[in-house]
């Protein structure tokens, strides 16, 4: 048998091999995480698969765990939210009209909104709802302006790739570009499939129902007033939904990132003193960094290895040596990716079905055959070549696709979550930003520990390199002192970002400001 | 020439190159090599210690503390007051031993560091683990810092569970500054980092200045003639004729520093006094003995030993002086470097004529003798080197913070005006306020204007009520779209809530900030919420108040305020006192023509 997957993982769905060119980095990391969807798009889209499920009455849970394989093949939908788009990232009127004294009465103001909304009465019969929602004109901007302020800075422009801050179902939409005669146009480039291999991730981790539970009380919950507020600005009937059809491929039943995820999800989701609107921000931070050990540890895993640790360095003229070491591991890394692609096509020429084909009578139907049927694959590529030269080409193929994607997600996504900087001319390295750091102590501290805890325990489950002691565990040679200057450095900051106690000169307290204990 | 054996015995606690003052026991052989007592202050631990180990139920107690805060004395001075022989002390091993009067064995483990190593160590956790759970017929007291306290715990804490639950209690009494354990478990432990620290620095100095062998100079010659330096800088240090003098804004900044998380251990306060005493300058060895007491006076350069230099270890080598906390306090103040313009403009132009009377011609030593040249020659243009005008100037300043007055209005010559922290003295009087339970009106409403502008990112002027503000949804803004809520500052009739300012003793006795909830409206009040107000804190919201932002800090106080805020919210939302779900409490904020915060509806007719 010739598969499309490798031994031990899950049978892709059929039409995801035929959306691509070639499938080979897909069977090790799943199809597809993708370089422009940031990880906020990425907490969007899978809050999106998790609203549509637990808002659709056919199903009874969101997580309903693996089921061999099929938790991904649903169908879901996401409202497109065209009106409250245009009310909010088209329109450029609200504001001069509310605040322009040309106007007698609120009636007028409302008239003239209406009229520049659309053209001959098509304003007032499509937005004619919001007038009877406000008391007045400058409360309807007001709201307007409130809902503003909560978008996400994801990175798009295009209005139906731009966010609210996901705080309740209303506030969630799909993603999609548009066709002429505004027909939608399900491109999948910032909701690139990301955010539904995350979903299947903490559906496949062992706290499932804990996760369930928590997200539906502090994310999904239509209390939140800002889920409210976006109501009141939508028409009664949903303007329109998109359709999406199953979800992406995720190959492993299990993965040891998958409860890192989750489980750092519901640390933080259980963090009573944190309010709700704070949730999002480090649990999009959290989510990056699991994606990432994922696609580190999935590179290391097909070759067999271990992968190089992840050194956070502070930035600082007394870290240079930490600074060049975590540039050779983020390095490595990424030859990693690349060298995993090489090492799962090569692989084939000790595939007893590859060295049948060879020996076949028509070997060059019988190699072509094996390819598409492997990396399914467009057999035009092979051109005139030997059927020997055929994995060869394919693995050339293969990295240069990754390349232009895939490869890239690493980096983007560290630099994203505040994992990573870069400097022109110096490249990238990994480097800790104030936003990762206290997602870090929100997932991770609960009653105050001592600091050298702190950065075992973050060196434990997500291979962080700060302070001397870890680096004399991950590294036989490397510059100490600035180990030991980095772990000074993020002990100063720590304290700034009001994280950590200094008792005494002996013991300093890391602490996670909003936890209480019993209250869990 | 006559000597001091004292000033010898003094040396020994002072900055010096293998000074091993740091250590108890050389401070004894010292003491006894120089024939003078030994330099002794009593606190309150060491009396509880002697209640508790001779009481009829003894408990184990640890002792814990920064290297230098004396865990080794308390000890000593413990098992020499319950009759134990000095001579076991001396020569035991890491622990000695003896039978309380109740009955049960006491072992001291002096040092519990002492035993990284040993074999016995598995055995000593067992044997503490048995005591500090109330069981058996030994009591144990542990000197150990904190941080060796948790690592030897978190070694054992797989031996049983007992242990482990000793590993918890340990770091939560830690962290909260607890003292007595929750039961079953059954210890003390008593920090002695966290004594209040004007109290420890006035036994301090009272011990170093009051010493009876001061008695010891009658006869030299410098005595006579007022010409020795030591002596001199002696009575600066035991002046107490007025608030501006020497010693009070040591204690001052000693205190504020300690409210700012900076603890200075009592061998650091010893070094100070010690240096400030006998600290020259410009001399081969940076301390004093009485023979080079001796040469100062016969050459007639008294104004080499400059005790408002020594306080920051500027008679040491550059560099030198930031190994010791002692003088880092001081450095971090910013002393020499903050100044405003009246203050130099007072040394510079000698204006007001009667304030540089006052503060700086008055003095014939370090005042103006010190500067008058080097001033002469700037206002002549014919200064050849301005660094040393420069480093003269930061001199006076220097010796100005210990001079001027401290004032409560934003007087531009006052003497916190010459640190970083511009408002150190109104926060140390409105700790004392706090403390006497008094109002302090005038200050508590500055410090809510400086927390509500930096809430709602407005210059606003609301000041008798915290505007909890908050940007929309989870964005990162620093500007407050929506109200949150509004607290009343104080207990007011008929509300529910309430903000203040307060002194507990459960955090130090630092001035915090709380939230106040009461069930009905003629309950007590109770705190749901509180942070701590440190000075940087103060100082932060005193400079918002006043209209400018502190650069160096505003990061952190920005930091700790938000986090306030949400863990307010959050609380309050638990407590079903804030309405987070409805858009009917959904208010926008809006600053008004007159400077004040107001709040406005959003003005929606329809939704829940």
């Amino acid at each position: 048998m010739v598969d499309l997957f490798l031994p031990g993982t899950a049978e892709p769905f059929e039409r995801h091999t035929e959306d691509v060119d070639i499938w080979v980095e897909q069977q090790i990391w799943g199809h597809r995480f993708f370089n422009d969807q940031t990880p906020w798009f990425l907490l969007l889209e899978a809050l999106g698969v998790m609203a549509a499920k637990a808002g659709d009455q056919n199903f009874d849970r969101i997580f309903p765990g693996y089921g061999a394989g099929f938790d991904g093949r649903f169908n879901y939908s996401l409202q497109s939210n065209l009106k409250l788009r245009t009310i909010l990232f088209v329109d450029r009127h609200i504001d001069e009209i509310a605040s322009s004294d040309a106007f007698v009465s609120d009636n007028t103001k409302w008239t003239q909104w209406f009229s520049v909304i659309g053209k001959s009465g098509k304003g007032e019969k499509e937005y004619g709802y919001l007038k009877e929602r406000f008391t007045k004109f400058s409360a309807f901007r007001n709201a307007v302006d409130l809902l503003r302020s909560a978008e996400i800075q994801g990175g798009a422009k295009r209005t139906t790739s731009r966010h609210l801050a996901p705080r309740g179902p209303a506030l969630l939409s799909a993603d999609f570009g548009e066709k002429k005669g505004n027909k939608i146009n399900k491109d999948r480039r910032f909701f690139a499939r990301g955010g539904e291999l995350f979903y299947l991730m903490l559906n496949r981790s062992s706290q499932t129902e804990l996760l369930e539970a928590k997200i539906k009380e502090r994310l999904l919950t239509e209390d939140s007033r800002w889920n409210s507020l976006a109501k009141v600005l939508q028409p009664d009937q949903i303007d329109s939904s998109v359709d999406f059809e199953n979800l992406g491929y995720l190959p492993l039943e299990y993965h040891k990132t998958y409860d890192l995820a989750a489980s750092d999800w519901t640390s933080v989701l259980s963090l009573t003193e944190l309010p709700d609107d704070n949730l999002p921000e480090p649990l999009m931070r959290l989510s990056g960094l699991a994606v990432v050990r994922y696609l580190i540890d999935r590179s290391a895993e097909t070759l067999g290895v271990e992968a190089p640790p992840i050194p956070l360095d502070m930035v600082s003229s007394a870290t240079v040596g930490v600074q060049k070491i975590s540039k050779d591991c983020y390095r490595l890394h990424r030859e990693m990716m690349r060298n995993a692609i090489g090492h799962v096509v090569r692989g084939t020429q000790s595939d007893p079905a590859w060295i049948t084909a060879l020996k076949a009578n028509n070997k060059i139907l019988a190699a072509t055959e094996y390819m598409e049927k492997r990396f399914a694959i467009n057999s035009k590529i092979f051109h005139d070549a030997a059927p020997e030269d055929y994995p060869g080409i394919v693995e050339k193929e293969a990295i240069e696709d990754h390349d232009q994607h895939l490869s890239r997600v690493m980096g983007v996504y560290a630099e994203k979550i505040g994992m990573a900087v870069a400097k022109r001319g110096s490249g990238r390295w990994y480097a800790a930003g104030d936003g990762l750091l206290e997602a870090l102590v929100l997932a991770n501290v609960t009653q105050p520990i001592e600091l050298e805890s702190f950065l075992e325990i973050i060196w434990q489950r997500y291979k962080f390199v700060v302070g001397t002691e870890i680096a004399r565990k991950a590294f036989k040679t490397a510059n100490y002192g600035h180990f030991k200057a980095n772990q000074r450095i993020l002990e100063e900051r720590l304290r700034v970002l009001g994280l950590l106690n200094r008792l005494s000169d002996d013991c300093a307290f890391v602490k996670n400001p909003f936890f209480k204990a019993g209250s869990q | 020439m006559h000597i001091n054996p004292l000033v010898t015995h003094l040396r020994t606690y002072g900055p010096l190159a293998g000074s091993d003052a740091i250590y108890d026991e050389h401070v004894v052989h010292s003491a006894s090599a120089a024939k003078v007592s030994m330099l002794e202050v009593h606190g309150a631990v060491l009396d509880r210690l002697v209640d508790n180990f001779s009481s009829p139920t003894p408990i184990t107690t640890i002792l814990t503390g920064t290297a230098g805060d004396g865990k080794t004395w308390h000890c000593r001075k413990l098992f020499s007051n319950l009759g134990g022989d000095p001579d076991e002390w001396r020569t035991g091993v890491g622990t000695a031993a003896l039978v309380l009067p109740s009955g049960k064995r006491l072992v001291v483990i002096k040092d519990l560091s002492q035993f990284a190593e040993s074999e016995n160590l598995p055995e000593m956790a067992r044997d503490l683990t048995e005591s500090m759970c109330g069981r058996g017929d030994i009591v144990h007291l542990v000197a150990a810092n904190d941080g060796q306290l948790l690592r030897f715990w978190r070694r054992f804490e797989k031996l049983s569970t007992d242990a482990s639950a000793i590993e918890q209690q340990i770091r939560t009494m830690l962290e909260r500054g607890q003292r007595s354990a929750a039961a079953p478990l059954l210890f003390e432990m008593h920090n002695l980092s966290r004594q209040h620290h004007d109290d420890q620095f006035d036994r301090l100095l009272e011990a170093v200045v009051g010493h009876e062998a001061w008695s010891r100079c009658q006869g030299c010659r410098l005595l006579e003639e007022g010409t020795c330096a030591i002596r001199r800088n002696r009575s600066a240090l035991a002046d107490n004729s007025s608030e501006a003098v020497l010693r009070y804004r040591l204690k001052d900044l000693i205190r504020i520093a300690g409210a700012n998380d900076t603890h200075l251990p009592m061998r650091h306060i010893l070094l100070l006094l010690t240096n400030i005493l006998l600290g020259v300058s410009h001399r081969k060895t940076a301390l004093l003995d009485c023979a080079k007491a001796h040469a100062l006076a016969s050459e007639g350069s008294a104004a080499l030993s400059n005790p408002f230099e020594n306080v920051l270890g500027l008679n040491l080598d550059a560099g030198e002086q930031s190994q010791y906390v002692a003088f880092s306090v001081f450095a971090n103040a910013g002393l020499g470097q903050e100044t405003t313009n009246a203050i130099d403009a007072m040394l510079i132009e000698k204006r007001p004529e009667a304030a540089h009377a006052a503060y700086v011609a008055s003095d014939d030593i370090h005042g103006a003798p010190l500067f008058e040249p080097l001033r002469n020659a700037y206002r002549r243009g014919i200064l050849d080197d301005y660094s040393m005008f420069q480093q003269a100037t930061e001199t006076q300043r220097r010796r100005l913070f210990f001079v001027l007055p401290s004032t409560n209005a934003e007087d531009e010559i006052d003497a916190w005006r010459l640190t970083v922290f511009r408002h150190g003295g109104q926060y140390l009087k409105f700790w004392d306020a706090l403390r006497q339970k008094s109002n302090a009106l005038k200050v508590k409403s500055k410090l809510v204007v400086g927390m509500n502008r930096s809430y709602s990112g407005a210059m606003c002027d609301n000041a008798d009520s915290i505007w909890i503000t908050g940007p929309a949804a989870n964005t990162q803004s620093r500007i407050g779209r929506i109200l949150e809520i509004e607290l009343p500052l104080g207990e007011q009739l008929g509300k529910p809530l309430s903000f203040d300012f307060q002194c507990d003793d459960d955090t130090d006795g630092r001035p915090i900030m709380v939230v106040k909830t009461r069930a009905g409206y003629k309950e007590p009040f109770t705190v749901i919420v509180k942070e701590v107000l440190t000075p940087l804190l103060f100082e932060y919201l005193m400079r918002v108040e006043a209209g400018s932002l502190p650069g160096s800090f505003s990061r952190q106080c920005y930091e700790e305020l938000r986090q306030f805020r949400l863990r307010i919210s959050a609380r309050l939302r638990v407590e079903g006192l804030l309405d987070t779900d409805t858009l009917a409490g959904l208010k926008i904020v809006r600053l008004g023509g007159d400077g004040m915060l107001t709040s406005e509806s959003l003005g929606v007719t329809t939704g829940n």
